[in-house]
């Protein structure tokens, strides 16, 4: 994994945009996995991450000339990440506004979970075929939690990184990452105890 | 709770979920664990939970299609710039010239936006997808499927041999590496994780086995146009022997 800090590597000061590209683009590709966790972990699904990132990537095309180094340009890409996934996001929140009455969203509400209840694709509009209900659960689960804390857990349990390099990418504490995994996974196991049975 | 240690704090309970426990402190969590149900469901759900995450959010790899640098851009961006400096002076005839020129540059062969690719050695690439959990892009099990993609992307449908037991393929990814079309079979060989890589003869590139890893051996072998490279930390090739040029068995009658 390259964290910002990692790279130490300075662009020497007469180099042109055009040289300066693909040394750039090849940071992009290998960092390209943990970029696509921040979006996923500020979005709170995987769904659109890419798609995320790959529009910050294309705003760091225009300001190429503008990154000094390597660290600088990992920096600024993980802030646009999470930029750019947080104006998604809000998009998102917008856009399910409904104008439906209450009662009808409790009944709903209060109906009993089955355990073959799929989830659809927001993509595609298809039903995600091998997806459980324990996944479901949790994805509901996971947006109780902060964007801050989603992406600790995502990038400690799937990408397995270390508190230091957890820390450098999201410009916190490494105190503060561990907090929110440690009470992510806590908030988690009391919401889904009650489901891991019916699932 | 009846381990001479007492019950399991948080903190500690936390801290051995997380895998950041001494061996000694683990040795004791474990101890405790057996006379501690409601730890262990605990355990039993966070692993749950933490496979469920992986699955809900796989690590991907950069898209094939990656866009972010082309030659052309770099000239579009250097006519844009210098259009916007003189828009205040320079007249609209001048500027429908530009545009003209413009149009006719894109109109040529040479013009046109080609994907920046740049070759990874497969050393590297092996590493890089060791550090991610060594997760396929794709966990194809479908022989039909399996061929079909190395048909699209290298021309010529490839088959599985059986394998003996100990040897597993666990899916595809695209990584790169010799081209953008490069096709990587992930596999574990007795518990040794095994990357193969196929790729058009003609992509072939010497960065493929350059910037060496320790301990991390590359092998070629050529075959119908072909070039299979095996990287693994095993001393022999294992596991390319078994992919084949054609359409499984069954699907070939």
């Amino acid at each position: 994994m390259r964290s910002p800090q990692d790279s130490k590597v300075k662009f020497p000061a007469n180099l042109s945009a055009g040289q300066k590209g693909p040394m750039l683009a090849a940071l992009y590709q290998s960092t390209f996995p943990q970029l696509t966790a921040v979006a996923a972990g500020v979005l709170g699904r995987q769904e659109g991450a890419e798609d995320v990132v790959q529009l910050a990537a294309s705003i760091a095309l225009s300001k190429k000339t503008q990154f000094e180094s390597e660290a600088s340009f990992l920096a600024w890409m993980y802030s646009a990440v999470r930029n750019c996934a947080l104006n998604e996001r809000r998009k998102r929140t917008r856009r399910r506004t409904f104008a439906t009455d209450p009662s009808n969203l409790q009944l709903i509400d209060n109906e009993p979970n089955t355990a073959d209840t799929k989830s659809v694709d927001p993509s595609s509009g298809e039903l995600a075929t091998d997806q459980t209900a324990f996944e479901d659960y949790l994805l509901a689960a996971l947006q109780d939690l902060s964007e801050e804390a989603r992406c600790c857990l995502l990038l400690r349990t799937v990408h397995e990184l270390s508190y230091a390099e957890i820390a450098e990418i999201l410009l916190i504490p490494q105190g503060t990452a561990m907090s929110h995994v440690h009470r992510s996974r806590q908030l988690l196991r009391k919401q889904l105890s009650s489901k891991k049975e019916t699932t | 709770m009846n381990s001479e240690h007492g019950p399991i704090r948080d903190d500690q309970f936390e801290a051995y979920l997380d895998g950041t426990l001494s061996e000694a402190e683990r040795a004791v969590i474990l101890d405790q664990l057996q006379s501690d149900e409601d730890r262990r469901l605990e355990v039993e759900l966070q692993g749950k939970i933490d496979e469920a995450l992986r699955k809900s959010f796989p690590v991907v790899a950069a898209p094939e299609g990656l866009f972010l640098l082309t030659e052309s851009d770099e000239a579009l961006i250097e006519d844009q710039r210098r259009f916007n400096h003189r828009r205040w002076w320079v007249g609209g005839a001048v500027a429908a010239a530009l545009i003209g020129l413009l149009l006719s540059w894109w109109g040529l062969d040479s013009g046109k936006p080609v994907p920046f690719f740049e070759p990874v050695p497969l050393a590297q690439i092996y590493r890089d997808t060791l550090q991610n959990g060594f997760h396929p892009y794709y966990e194809c099990h479908d022989d039909k499927r399996f061929a079909d993609i190395f048909a699209t992307r290298q021309g010529m449908p490839m088959h599985l041999s059986p394998m003996p037991e100990g040897t597993r393929m666990l899916g595809l990814s695209y990584p790169g590496g010799l081209s953008r079309d490069t096709t990587a079979m992930l596999c574990m060989v007795d518990d040794a994780p095994v990357m193969v890589f196929v790729d058009h003869a003609e992509v072939d590139n010497k960065i493929a086995k350059k910037d060496a890893v320790p301990k991390v051996n590359v092998f070629r072998a050529e075959r119908d146009g072909l070039v299979i490279y095996e990287v693994s930390e095993l001393d022999e090739p294992r596991a390319m022997k078994f992919l084949e040029v054609g359409p499984a068995p069954a699907d070939a009658e």
